[in-house]
Parts: structure tokens; C-alpha cells; sequence
């Protein structure tokens, strides 16, 4: 476990500010403001209600962490630090989980600010039809919102760091790396809600009205929690099929 | 055969391909522990894949190595354990400080707090860094990088080092202060340091044993003398009288390998010398008769060393002109 500790926490340090420079800050700074505070005010009445941010903790992680998972080891081949980073006595397992740690940790704890800050942005403009607003009373997101930031955040960036360091490892260039995330960015984005969309129409009248029977039985929280489940489980899939086929003599070009 | 007491590295028979090109070919040497071994060779020969075969980051293809007592197909964590490493490429983290880059290291390698700390300061102001320790990499010179390459290589305090080129970017002062560096871990600390380097003079002046290679192939190896001991003895005859033909005979003789005037630029103008390679076991004697017989006055006879450089360009021509030889051979039988 420390040898993971090390390795997520100097990525961590490169991730963030990239060592003494500001430029990492500026943008975790934009992002915030965007999904935490523009976004939010701008449709203010679909984030009380707990709709946008539900989905949001769950996309936001995959933007977020998806170009750095690209850049893990495609950028430390481009700049060629990865062999001497093979060279150390790391074992395998350590440097793969170490990485896909602090993407994960990174893309979390950025989430958590932008809930954060939406929270308060909301309070501050005050005003809206959701319970607590314009009462005295500080509003707060229901409970599915908090599980879904907590834990799916977490799920949703494991998900996607497990996807993508097969394409990082098998990329030369950061550039490359980068354009081949976009596919699986977009099958997931845009393929979930159109693909289920289509499978939807695509269901018998009577299997729909079963289905929507089954789920209105079923609570938000549950809803979120199975969600969520689901996810963990995938990602333990693909992190135990990571661990198993990265092979640093694999990676050494002639 | 495997490890043995006071072997570093051993390997017998070790090759490497890459689809049908075969990089390193049918390897057999042996490191003693506490030495410095140049690993010579022009770029391509298989220095790099070497290395990687001997750190266990490649699998061999075929033949063994053990390093410090370990098979490096089983045991290659155990040896990455007690290497410390300089490649080709220095493996910096640019967007990193000096200090950030070392601390990394440090604690990859699991050196307690106290002792990581005092280990970075102590080597970064034996290397004039110090002072430079918050500063990004990406600001620094080439120079100042291998500097602080060679510091992250050093900081375990490991048992063997393997170096790759690792004057490369150093000023004079720096190459000399980090030879006498690593004669010393050697001698004193018992350190065995696997070099490649294309700098044939630092070889020379540092290798306890050479290794000369040409594309993946081991042309020869031995301590730096016996490298010149097995070759021809150079002489260089001083005098008046000497001609193009008498250069031409002495060519001829059966002691001798081949003759030459001396070039122009290593040559004083109105004492020509001849520079004549005799075969190995034999001495002057019948080219300075030659010349006294043909009436030129012979004033100096002096032993030229050839160095190293001379001896590895010789080595490469008669690896190729074997090749070619060999080609034309079966070119003939097919």
C-alpha cells in the first residue's frame, strides 16, 4: 500500500499544479465555477430538485479524469520517464493502482468542490420553489445526490481510469491517447442516454409498463445504490484485468 | 554455472530479438563485484537492450544472467531493488522540482525520512545543485539534469549502478570530479558500476574491464591492457632517409602488420617517423635492419600504445570485413 501511496501522491502533485506552477490551479478554479456556479444558477429550479446534480456526479468524473488517465503512461512514454519509472523496484501492481488512485482521488475531490460550490451559490441566490429556499433555512441536496457525490463519483472515475489505461498503454503519443478517450467519452455520454433511449421505444408496450411498474416501487436512494453497485462492480473487473495484463517488459520499445 | 560469490553479473549465452532482428547475440561475460566494466560500442550495437535484459525489464530470448545472485527472469525485482540506474534518457519529471523528483525516488526506494533527507542535501551539494533544489527541471540545463539524474541513481545507496553514457552533457570539471566519484564507490564501497560509453578515453582511464561490441555480438573483452596486449605492438621508427619505399618493404616483412608515415598532424615536419604495427610477439628488430641496410639513419624507436579508440575502429573493420566475407561466401555456395 505505500508504494501505491507514493506513486498517486507524486501524480498528484503533477496532476495539481504540475510541482510549482499555477496553471493546474487556474483550471480546477474554471471548472468550479462552471459546473459549480454557472451552471447551477443558471438552472437553478433542475438543481434544487436534485435531477442535474444526480446526473452531474456521475459526468463530471469522466471529464475530469479521463485526459489525465490518457496521459498516465502514454505521457510518460512521450517524455521518457517511463522506464526509469520501470527501472525503480516498484512491483507492477503498484504503479498501475498507484495512477488510476490519484486520477480517481483527484477527479472525486474536484466533484465534491463543484457539489459544494453549487450548494452555496444556490443559497446565496436564494429565492425558488424547493424546500428550505427563502425560509431561514439552509438548503441542502437530498439524500441521493450526497451518495451519488460520495460514492458513484468515486465508481464513475474508476470506470473510466480502467478504460482508459488500456488505451494509454497502448498509445505512443499523449495526443494519441487523448483522441482515442474520446471514443469511449462519447459511447458512454451520448450512447447512454440515446442507446437507452432507443432500447426503450425498442421494448414492448407491456415490458415497459412492467418495468415502469418495478421502478416506481423503487426510491431514489435505492435507485442510486444499485446504480452505484453496478458501477463498483464493473470497475473491479477491469482493475483486476488491469493488474493482471500490465507487464512492464511489455512496455519497453526495442 | 549461475550465480557465484563475487560475480555481479554473469550471463551466458543471453540474446534478445525483436521480430527478426536480433539485438543482442549469444552474450557471455562476467562482472566482478566491486569493479567498473565499460560497455563499448557504437550506436545500435545492443548496449541499451543489454541493460534492459540485465535490470529485467526485456525477457531474454535465449541463454541466461544473474545479477548480484539473481536469475533475471525470476528474480528481477530483487535486482531492481539494488540497482541504481542512469539510462539513456535522463527520466526526469520535468513539471517537478529537484527536490520533488529526489524526494520521489527516495521514498520509491524506502529510505527512512531522516536518512532521505540528509541523503538528497548531501549529494545535491556535492553536485553543485543545492542551491538549485525548488527549481522546475524543466528550467534546467542539460548538464544540470544529468547532474541530477546521477544524484537520483546514487541516492539508494545502491550496489550496482549502471550508467548509460553518464558524462554525456557534463562540463570537464563535472566528467573528472564524477570518474574519480566512481573509481572511488568502487574501490571503497565495494559499488560495481556497469558503464556504456562512447567516450573511449574515459573508458580507458576508468574500466577495470571492457567489453567491445558490434551488433549484439562481443568483438572482445578484458581489462583495458590485455585489450592492447592481444593486438599488435605499434613502434614508431624516428630518422633521416625515410622513403616511400622503404616504408612500402618494411610493410612486407613477416613481423610486421602493416606500416604507415606518420599523419602530418601528430608528426614534427623535418622528422618523419614511421609508424609500423608489428605482429603480435614480435619486436623491430628487422625493420630497423631494413632500414639501416638501405642506408637511412635511424635515430629514435620508440613503443606507440595505441589507444583504445584505435584499437575499437580496428575491431569494427574486422567485424565487418568478416561479415562481408561471410556474405560473399554464401552468396558463392547458393
Amino acid at each position: 500500500m505505500t508504494d501505491i501511496l507514493t506513486v498517486a501522491r507524486k501524480e498528484l502533485r503533477e496532476i495539481i499544479g504540475g510541482g510549482s506552477g499555477r496553471k493546474g490551479l487556474i483550471r480546477e478554479i474554471f471548472f468550479v465555477f462552471l459546473f459549480g456556479v454557472f451552471f447551477p444558477l443558471s438552472q437553478a429550479e433542475a438543481w434544487r430538485s436534485g435531477a442535474v446534480p444526480t446526473v452531474f456526479v456521475f459526468m463530471i468524473p469522466l471529464f475530469l479524469a479521463g485526459p489525465y488517465i490518457a496521459d498516465t503512461f502514454a505521457g510518460e512514454r512521450e517524455r521518457k520517464t517511463l522506464e526509469t519509472l520501470l527501472a525503480t523496484r516498484l512491483p507492477d501492481s503498484s504503479i498501475y493502482l498507484g495512477k488510476i488512485l490519484a486520477v480517481c482521488t483527484y477527479a472525486w475531490a474536484v466533484t465534491q468542490l463543484i457539489l459544494l460550490a453549487s450548494l452555496i451559490a444556490l443559497n446565496l441566490a436564494g429565492g425558488g420553489a424547493a424546500e428550505g429556499a427563502g425560509s431561514g433555512r439552509w438548503f441542502v441536496y437530498p439524500t441521493p445526490v450526497w451518495v451519488g457525490a460520495l460514492a458513484g463519483s468515486y465508481a464513475s472515475a474508476l470506470f473510466i481510469s480502467g478504460i482508459g489505461t488500456f488505451i494509454s498503454l497502448r498509445s505512443e503519443t499523449v495526443r494519441s491517447a487523448h483522441q482515442a478517450m474520446m471514443l469511449p467519452l462519447f459511447v458512454l455520454i451520448f450512447g447512454g442516454s440515446f442507446g437507452l433511449g432507443a432500447l426503450w421505444r425498442a421494448l414492448p408496450t407491456d415490458t415497459q409498463a412492467s418495468i415502469a411498474m418495478w421502478a416506481s416501487g423503487i426510491s431514489g436512494l435505492e435507485a442510486i445504490l444499485g446504480i452505484v453497485t453496478m458501477l463498483l462492480l464493473v470497475d473491479l473487473f477491469l482493475l483486476r484485468l488491469g493488474v493482471r495484463r500490465f507487464r512492464r517488459s511489455k512496455l519497453i520499445a526495442p | 554455472m549461475g550465480a557465484e560469490a563475487g560475480v555481479a553479473i554473469r550471463t551466458v549465452g543471453l540474446s534478445r530479438d525483436f521480430g527478426s532482428v536480433r539485438a543482442v547475440e549469444d552474450l557471455t561475460i562476467d562482472v566482478s563485484a566491486g569493479t567498473i566494466y565499460g560497455f563499448l560500442g557504437p550506436n545500435g550495437a545492443g548496449k541499451t537492450t543489454t541493460i534492459r535484459l540485465l535490470l529485467g525489464l526485456l525477457e531474454p530470448s535465449a541463454g541466461e544472467a544473474w545479477v548480484l545472485g539473481n536469475d533475471v527472469r525470476e528474480g528481477s525485482q530483487e535486482i531492481r531493488e539494488q540497482a541504481g540506474v542512469l539510462l539513456e534518457s535522463d527520466g526526469l519529471y520535468t513539471r517537478l522540482t529537484a527536490m520533488q523528483n529526489l524526494d520521489y525516488f527516495g521514498r520509491i526506494a524506502r529510505l527512512p525520512t531522516v536518512d532521505r533527507e540528509r541523503r538528497i542535501k548531501d549529494l545535491l551539494t556535492a553536485m553543485d545543485l543545492w542551491d538549485r533544489r525548488d527549481g522546475r527541471v524543466a528550467d534546467f540545463s542539460k548538464g544540470m539534469r544529468q547532474k541530477l539524474a546521477l544524484v537520483r541513481a546514487f541516492l539508494s545507496r545502491p550496489k550496482l549502478l549502471f550508467l548509460d553514457e553518464p558524462t554525456s552533457g557534463l562540463d570537464t570539471p563535472s566528467a573528472v570530479a564524477l570518474r574519480r566519484q566512481l573509481v572511488a564507490l568502487a574501490r571503497d564501497e565495494g559499488v560495481t558500476v556497469f558503464l556504456t560509453t562512447h567516450n573511449l578515453l574515459e573508458a580507458e582511464k576508468v574500466c577495470d574491464r571492457v567489453a567491445v561490441i558490434r551488433r549484439g555480438s562481443l568483438l572482445a573483452e578484458g581489462s583495458p591492457d590485455e585489450i592492447h596486449g592481444g593486438r599488435a605492438r605499434r613502434v614508431a621508427i624516428g630518422g633521416t632517409g625515410l622513403t616511400p619505399e622503404l616504408v612500402r618493404r618494411i610493410a612486407g616483412l613477416a613481423a610486421v602488420e602493416s606500416a604507415a608515415f606518420e599523419q602530418a598532424a601528430d608528426a614534427v615536419a623535418d622528422r618523419p617517423r614511421i609508424l609500423v604495427d608489428l605482429e603480435p610477439g614480435s619486436d623491430a628488430a628487422a625493420a630497423v635492419r631494413l632500414l639501416v641496410e638501405s642506408g637511412a639513419e635511424v635515430s629514435s624507436v620508440e613503443t606507440a600504445r595505441e589507444s583504445l579508440e584505435d584499437i575499437f575502429l580496428k575491431l569494427v573493420e574486422e567485424e565487418e570485413a568478416q561479415a562481408e566475407a561471410e556474405a560473399r561466401g554464401e552468396e558463392a555456395a547458393s
